[in-house]
């Protein structure tokens, strides 16, 4: 009778303490909903490439493409020079191209101790037979910028919006 | 006296008719790539020697078509052979542009690819390229792609002709990888009872200015031409006539570029489009729209 209490004792902190553990937030990573919207233009849908850069403004880490045939990946030139070496898999952050006048939104995860240190987020997009654009928007990884958004872009993209998911 | 010239002149005859007929069997092995072909293209990596653990071979390829070879150019030194894709049913067929092929004899002008959409003008002298026959391989747009120098051989019933120089990536690479630059083809076309197989041993090279080239891995490539009834290529054939004016134009153009015997850089796209779609399009039908793209694409 006794070894029966104990083994459901045993039982209840374990599932106490699981219970306890799903709530607790994974503070390491921070998510971000991304709304891109593109301008009017007609042609091919667009390749959006949004990356993580460093202080120095070197590429850190792919974080969402839009467009998944990477028949066409070449065609974002200075990712393509970063990417191309060693193509790490692209499982889960991509998505469609963009065409003109579309809204496109993704989700991006980001290391939280990249967060206010200098690191920004780039956004390359091209479109076939028509530009490259290798800064369309640039935004800094900043919780105090993305309060600014919607930041414009100079290229396909219109504006992009950045909503943490604190 | 008159006998000893006799004899020199006898055996100068008999040499220079040997000469004749081992020509001739070069331009008939040349001319047999031509008609209309089963061709399977087979590309595999084999072996890699890069140090990163990150890095990711190419994976292998293998497909198929059936493709025209269309007779451009017949002269005693120079043969040229334009390639067309033909797709879906002969009847509503979908043609494609494909590589060209020029065979020139004793050829000293080469453009040799050097990576990064560079190639070097170079120039052999007489004795190296004595008996020999240059091919020069041109992309689909009739810009340059590889060429190189080399003795057609007839031996034992076969017939082949081998070489290795640098060549641009591939499509089947360039669109998948980046990190390397030059791919350094072993080609041998050897002459077959059912067509002709383009045998390759290809390196993949990383060429860096003021370093050493790396081998990053190796390539077998074994394309096999059969040949079947022309019959099967009409609609290949038939969008020759139509088209051949038109490309007769952008070579004699390419062939102003050339002449120029100077290195040639070129931009790989203008407005996010290669050279080929511009000239592909109806839009460039004219000699002058035709002359300003093709010079557009050439740097300064």
């Amino acid at each position: 009778m006794k070894r029966q209490q104990s083994t459901l004792l045993y039982v209840l902190i374990v599932l106490v303490l699981s219970i306890a553990v799903g709530f607790v937030k994974d503070t390491s990573m921070t998510r971000f909903k991304c709304m891109i919207q593109m301008q009017d233009y007609t042609g091919e849908g667009a390749y959006v490439v949004i990356s993580l850069m460093n202080p120095q403004g070197a590429y850190e880490k792919t974080l969402f493409v839009q467009g998944d045939d990477d028949e066409w990946y070449s065609y974002v030139d200075e990712w393509w020079v970063f990417y191309g070496k060693t193509r790490p898999s692209l499982d889960g952050i991509t998505g469609a191209t963009l065409s003109g006048g579309k809204r496109g939104v993704c989700f991006l995860t980001v290391a939280t101790e990249k967060l206010d240190v200098g690191y920004t987020l780039r956004f390359e997009s091209s479109v076939e037979d028509q530009a490259y654009h290798r800064e369309d928007v640039s935004i800094p990884l900043s919780s105090k910028e993305f309060l600014k958004g919607p930041f414009e872009g100079s290229g396909f993209i219109r504006n992009v919006r950045i909503v943490p998911q604190f | 006296m008159k006998r000893i010239l006799l004899i020199v002149a006898l055996f100068a005859l008999v040499i220079n008719t040997q000469a004749q007929s081992k020509k001739t069997k070069d331009r008939n092995a040349i001319k047999s790539m031509c008609g209309c072909f089963e061709v399977t293209f087979n590309f595999v990596e084999t072996f890699q020697y890069s140090k990163d653990s990150l890095y990711k071979p190419s994976k292998k390829k293998v497909a198929s078509a059936l493709e025209w070879a269309q007779l451009v150019t017949d002269q005693k030194n120079h043969i040229s052979i334009q390639h067309l894709l033909q797709m879906g049913p002969s009847e509503n067929a979908y043609i494609v542009k494909h590589w060209r092929q020029d065979w020139l004899y004793e050829n000293k002008d080469f453009y040799m690819f050097n990576g990064d959409n560079e190639w070097l003008y170079q120039t052999a002298s007489k004795k190296e390229v004595n008996n020999q026959w240059t091919q020069k391989v041109y992309q689909v747009d009739d810009s340059p792609r590889y060429e190189g120098s080399a003795t057609w051989v007839h031996v034992d019933g076969k017939s082949y002709w081998e070489n290795t120089t640098d060549a641009p990536l591939p499509r089947r690479e360039y669109t998948k990888r980046n990190d390397y630059n030059v791919t350094s083809r072993g080609n041998r076309h050897e002459i077959t009872a059912t067509g002709w197989v383009h045998d390759q041993d290809n390196d993949k090279i990383v060429r860096t200015k003021g370093t050493s080239d790396v081998v990053l891995a190796k390539e077998k490539g074994y394309n096999t031409y059969v040949k079947v009834a022309d019959s099967r290529c009409q609609g290949a054939a038939d969008w020759w006539k139509k088209n051949q004016k038109k490309w007769a134009v952008v070579r004699a153009e390419w062939d102003q570029v050339y002449a120029q015997n100077k290195d040639l850089r070129l931009e790989a796209r203008i407005g996010n489009k290669p050279l080929y779609k511009y000239l592909f399009s109806d839009e460039y039908a004219s000699q002058e729209k035709i002359h300003e793209i093709i010079a557009s694409f050439v740097k300064k």
